[in-house]
């Protein structure tokens, strides 16, 4: 007990110490947690239904393959819904269509699509009319409460929308409510419904109601042995959801492995950041301990007060950073579903196992680091401990060699990997682990090999800028060489990774846009906000004097032809596109190596060269899985150079847009003689349908690395997280360091050095602490970006904006100067008072 | 046990050291700080070690005390080969045998001058009755002083309160370094004369490092040190007879450093 008395005591009579660890402990312990249950989130995949709810059972079509989420919805094979009919213990079944539809007013897109269902599915929800009556003819549509009332639209009014590209008008016949509140929906006959999917007759489920007596597990079971093999997906219960949102199979896709990367990086910038300081708290104690050691404690005393007094502090901290998980997650995961990474009924889970596992990672390193901190202190005899706290630190020891080489082979091994292995965007899977492993290095062995070399030279340029003062701050500096150098190492970390994400960010942008560029040959581009274009559009385009129009249908498909790929477990999906054939090589620039894009007709296909495997050649047969999971045998009809890291197929157009969900273009690629009259040409596109936008190349190019940076902001939240570490850090350290060196600057005020001297001095060793701090991180950022660089296809330095790194300069600097001339100010008496 | 005050034949020595050399320091930068030293501090003494900065003498009373192993030699206290020990068993002989005092930051800032006081024999597991503490306290004049913080405490009362804790747990030997290097006149010769009075009234010894030679004179006995080796002791020392030799150490000191060539005559 008296250990704990006195652990109890030292905490509270110097709170300000604690207070360091506390923090740094309660952030460290909520940001690992939350990473991990992100983790948790893109496993379990919890998307409960929110539409289809009252049938139990839901047969669904599948929607991966081997595993890989489909790219597009897989609707159930006709005659499939006769023979779940058929099942005994069905009593009735309801077919469940879905289509995007957009409501135009004035002709133009009215607000983001809303759903289009089949009347027959309302019940599913249930939605109830509340006034009018059910569609009953083609032109009928029922509409829900909200839209009516955000569109003010009552009963008998005119609507006019756009589906699958067309425009229609629908006659308001009634008006119906949900209990829930669900997205904007409207609601059509079924066969106008199964007609403006663009697939008539194909269903996208069919929900099952039992009969009595019936329970829905058994029907399950009974209906999946009905059905063919593999043929459909069978859900009951929260599973359901996965009928409703099918989109969100890819949420595990992409989740998984941003925390993957994002919580081992964040564990260890999190456990290093915390050993720090708790072995900054322990050295402030050195002085307590060796006390201790003279009036007779034991080590093992010792080392229980040293325990007790981390406890004290790591767990209510941990407690403390917990509290708000759950709902910093939910955030985070809403956050993530406006920006369009997840689907928006992902539901964010964090159980035991992540909460355990950030509170445990900050409560043991904590304990851990300040048991080893405080070794030397026990161990020792008293005596050296008892001496002043400014005794010389070595530079290296052989355990901190040691890791440190172990983590530059890996350093190097991971840049390696990533500059000659990978090509392409996936080369960023290597990146992150390349970061970590560089900071570490950097840490462990920067402070012996490069931070004494460039301190020193850094503080001459500071002694010759400012003769007396800089003078002063390089003669500080060097005589505490190592504790400087610990204050330069957040200060590295900081900047090296900030500089490394962001940059990768733009570089991967700007090679995606190159790639992209370099294959657009058109030079308008025709679009629509109210969604897809009809296939025919282009063809009628063409038409027009002096312009040569494609369609462009974009999806993804699989294919075990690219050297290495194995058709088991996770395969990755290639991009598609799908051009007509005729004006293919007038709208886009593909280097053909041999056969021809023209003859991109019927069941046909161009694959990039570097795929076709040996002896395989223009005229043989090759088998593509289409997005919605059908198989078909096409023949090669062109071989084409592509980029390494961005490979894609090209396929006639009429073949792949029946494969996609919407069926329709993405865009039309319009290429136009030199000297042909653009506005004539404009006015002739919106006589052709309504609501078309049309950009020039340049305008599209733009609109285009607009689009591709909503990614980028998980990494800016990443920086703000391990920013608001470094400054923790930065802070205590910094502050801790002052402190031991009062004895030190009330020496000089008193040897006749002036205030402002003495803080000018201090101001500028933090400026030095900074820059070297910058140079560092600047190393670290290159040795992983220029790798990286390298394996997207643009070796040498990273696209972007310098202003970037300005920025990211700035503010290391702007904060190390402040922390460094804050904590000088806090400590500053006048000379007389000692 | 009380002891004749000038240490006759009869009374044994509680603390020896026989042989201890002490270096510092890496294969680069190594010191001696101690050279050979044999020295024994007889029970019931009160010795005052002294020596120009440099000498050794804080070096030594940390090895007679436990605080630091020599490089080479033997310590013996109470018998015991402090040594040849290891780092438990030290504690306890610190807790039980010994106690220190510095010249400063004699006491935990977070407790009070009672929980000070009383710290050693909480350590050991046992459980000091108030009683006793404020006897303690109350020997050194702090009786009323027991619930006060270090921070509170002037230096002087720091030191008796430091002096206190030094005996509660009846050791046998006192190591006190500079005890009143901190203080002014007055209050150090308070302080000196509690160490001298109390700790030879409960029997114990004290071995004092020191640089002033009027508290050197309040001891039986001052030996002086020079570059690691006893340079020498004088009995019932008074004050300018220490003077006189701490100058001429001094003073040897400085012929040494100046003239390093001179060879030795041959005779």
């Amino acid at each position: 007990m008296v250990i704990l008395g006195l652990a109890v005591r030292s905490v509270r009579h110097q709170p300000a110490a604690f207070a360091a660890s506390f923090l740094t402990l309660a952030l460290s312990a909520f940001l690992v947690t939350v990473c991990g249950g992100v983790f948790e989130t893109g496993l379990t995949h919890d998307v409960p239904p929110q539409r289809l709810l009252t049938a139990p059972v839901v047969v669904t079509g599948v929607q991966d393959y081997l595993g890989t989420p489909l790219p597009e919805r897989n609707r159930l094979a006709p005659g499939l819904a006769s023979e779940i009919a058929a099942v005994p213990g069905v009593a009735r079944t309801v077919p469940d269509v879905s289509f995007p539809v957009t409501v135009l007013s004035g002709g133009q897109a009215d607000g983001p699509p809303v759903e289009g269902h089949d009347w027959s599915a309302a019940q599913l929800t249930p939605y109830r009319l509340i006034s009018g009556r059910a569609p009953t003819g083609p032109g009928d549509v029922v509409l829900d409460a909200h839209l009516a009332d955000s569109m003010h639209l009552t009963i008998n009014s005119l609507l006019q929308a756009q589906a699958h590209g067309t425009v229609i008008t629908l006659r308001v016949a009634g008006i119906a409510d949900s209990a829930t509140s669900l997205a904007p929906a409207l609601f059509v006959t079924d066969a106008r419904a199964s007609a403006l999917t663009g697939q008539p007759g194909l269903v996208d489920s069919v929900a099952v109601y039992p009969s009595p007596g019936v329970a829905t597990g058994s029907l399950a079971s009974r209906i999946t042995a009905a059905l063919p093999h593999d043929s459909a997906l069978v859900l009951t219960g929260d599973a359901r959801g996965r009928a409703e949102f099918p989109d969100a199979a890819g949420d595990s896709f992409r989740l998984i492995p941003l925390a993957a990367v994002s919580g081992p990086l964040m564990t260890v910038v999190a456990v290093f950041i915390v050993a720090s300081t708790l072995g900054l708290v322990v050295q402030l104690r050195r002085r307590q301990i060796a006390l201790l050691r003279t009036v007779g404690a034991t080590p093992r005393q010792l080392r229980r007060l040293v325990l007790r007094q981390t406890l004290l502090v790591a767990i209510p901290a941990a407690c403390l950073g917990l509290l708000p998980t759950e709902a910093a997650g939910r955030q985070l995961l809403s956050a993530m579903a406006d920006h369009g990474l997840v689907t928006g009924g992902l539901i964010y889970h964090q159980n035991f196992i992540p909460t355990l596992i950030g509170a445990a990672i900050a409560v043991f390193t904590g304990v851990i680091a300040a048991l080893v901190a405080s070794r030397g202190a026990i161990r020792v005899p008293p005596v050296e401990a008892l001496g002043s706290d400014d005794t010389p630190q070595p530079w290296m020891s052989w355990p901190r060699l040691v890791l440190g080489l172990l983590t530059l082979a890996g350093a190097i091994a991971l840049a390696v990997v990533t500059a000659l292995v990978f090509n392409g965007p996936v080369a960023a899977s290597t990146a992150g682990p390349s970061a970590m492993a560089w900071v570490l290095t950097m840490a462990l062995l920067g402070p012996a090999l490069l931070t004494r070399p460039v301190l020193s030279v850094l503080g001459r340029v500071a002694a010759a800028l400012a003769p007396r003062t800089g003078h002063l701050a390089m003669l500080t500096i060097q005589g505490r060489g190592p504790r400087t150098a610990a204050l330069v190492t957040p200060v590295m970390l900081a900047t090296g990774l900030a500089t490394a994400l962001l940059y990768m960010q733009t570089s991967q942008q700007a090679a995606t846009e190159q790639v992209y560029a370099q294959h657009l040959q058109a030079n308008l581009v025709i679009s629509s906000p109210a969604g897809g274009l009809p296939l025919g559009l282009a063809a009628q385009v063409s038409r027009l004097p002096g312009v040569v129009a494609s369609p462009l249908v974009t999806s993804n498909g699989f294919i075990n032809v690219p050297p290495g790929a194995q058709d088991d477990g996770n395969p990755d999906s290639e991009p598609l596109l799908g051009l007509d054939g005729a004006t293919a090589s007038r709208v886009a620039s593909y280097q053909v190596t041999s056969g021809s894009l023209a003859r991109l007709s019927g069941d046909t296909i161009a694959i990039p060269a570097s795929w076709a495997k040996s002896g395989q050649e223009v005229g043989d047969p090759l088998m593509l899985r289409f997005g919605d999971n059908t198989v078909t045998q096409l023949r090669i009809v062109a071989l084409f150079t592509a980029q390494r890291g961005y490979p894609v197929l090209l396929l006639p157009a009429a073949l792949l847009a029946p494969h996609t969900t919407s069926g329709l273009a993405e865009q039309v690629l319009v290429s136009t003689a030199p000297n042909t009259d653009l506005n004539s040409l404009g006015r002739n596109l919106s006589r052709m349908a309504a609501d078309l936008q049309v950009s020039s190349r340049s305008e599209t190019l733009a609109a285009f690395s607009v689009q591709d940076q909503t990614s980028a902001w998980i990494y800016y939240m990443f920086i703000a997280a391990v920013t608001a570490f470094v400054t923790v850090y930065l802070t205590s350290s910094t502050l801790a360091a002052t402190t031991r060196r009062r004895p030190q600057l009330h020496m000089l005020r008193q040897i006749g050095a002036s205030g402002s001297q003495v803080g000018l001095a201090m101001a500028i060793e933090g400026a030095l602490v900074a820059a070297t701090g910058i140079v560092l991180g600047t190393l670290v950022a290159l040795a992983v970006l220029l790798p990286f660089d390298n394996a997207i296809g643009a070796p040498g330095l990273p696209a972007g904006s310098p202003l970037i790194y300005l920025t990211v300069i700035a503010l290391a600097a702007a904060l190390t100067i402040a922390v460094t001339s804050l904590s000088a100010r806090l400590l500053r008496t006048a000379p007389s008072q000692v | 046990m009380k002891g004749d005050a000038l240490g006759s034949s009869g009374n044994e020595d509680v603390v020896r050291l026989a042989g201890v050399t002490k270096r510092y320091g890496g294969r680069s930068a190594a010191t001696t700080a101690l050279n050979d030293i044999t020295l024994s501090f007889e029970r019931g003494s009160f010795t005052a070690v002294m020596g120009p900065s440099g000498s050794g003498k804080t070096t030594l009373l940390y090895c007679a005390a436990g605080l630091a192993r020599p490089t080479v030699g033997t310590v013996t206290l109470d018998g015991t080969d402090l040594t040849s020990r290891p780092e438990r068993a030290l504690a306890r002989i610190r807790r039980e045998r010994i106690g220190f005092v510095f010249q400063s930051f004699n006491l935990l800032p977070e407790l009070s001058a009672a929980d000070n006081v009383a710290l050693p024999l909480r350590l050991s597991g046992k459980h000091p009755r108030r009683a006793a503490v404020t006897a303690a306290l109350d020997q050194v004049g702090l009786a009323d002083k027991r619930r006060s913080r270090p921070g509170q405490l002037s230096g002087g009362q720091q030191q008796r309160v430091a002096i206190a804790r030094a005996l509660i747990g009846s050791p046998s030997v006192v190591f006190a370094d500079e005890p009143t290097g901190a203080l002014d006149l007055v209050t150090g010769a308070e302080v000196l004369g509690l160490l001298g009075s109390l700790v030879r009234a409960a029997g114990a010894t004290v071995v004092m490092v020191t640089h002033d030679p009027v508290a050197a004179s309040r001891a039986d006995r001052v030996v002086f040190l020079a570059d690691g080796r006893t340079a020498g002791e004088i009995l019932r020392p008074g004050v300018d007879a220490v003077a006189a030799r701490m100058a001429n150490l001094a003073d040897r000191g400085k012929a040494a450093a100046a003239a390093p060539a001179r060879t030795e005559p041959s005779w």
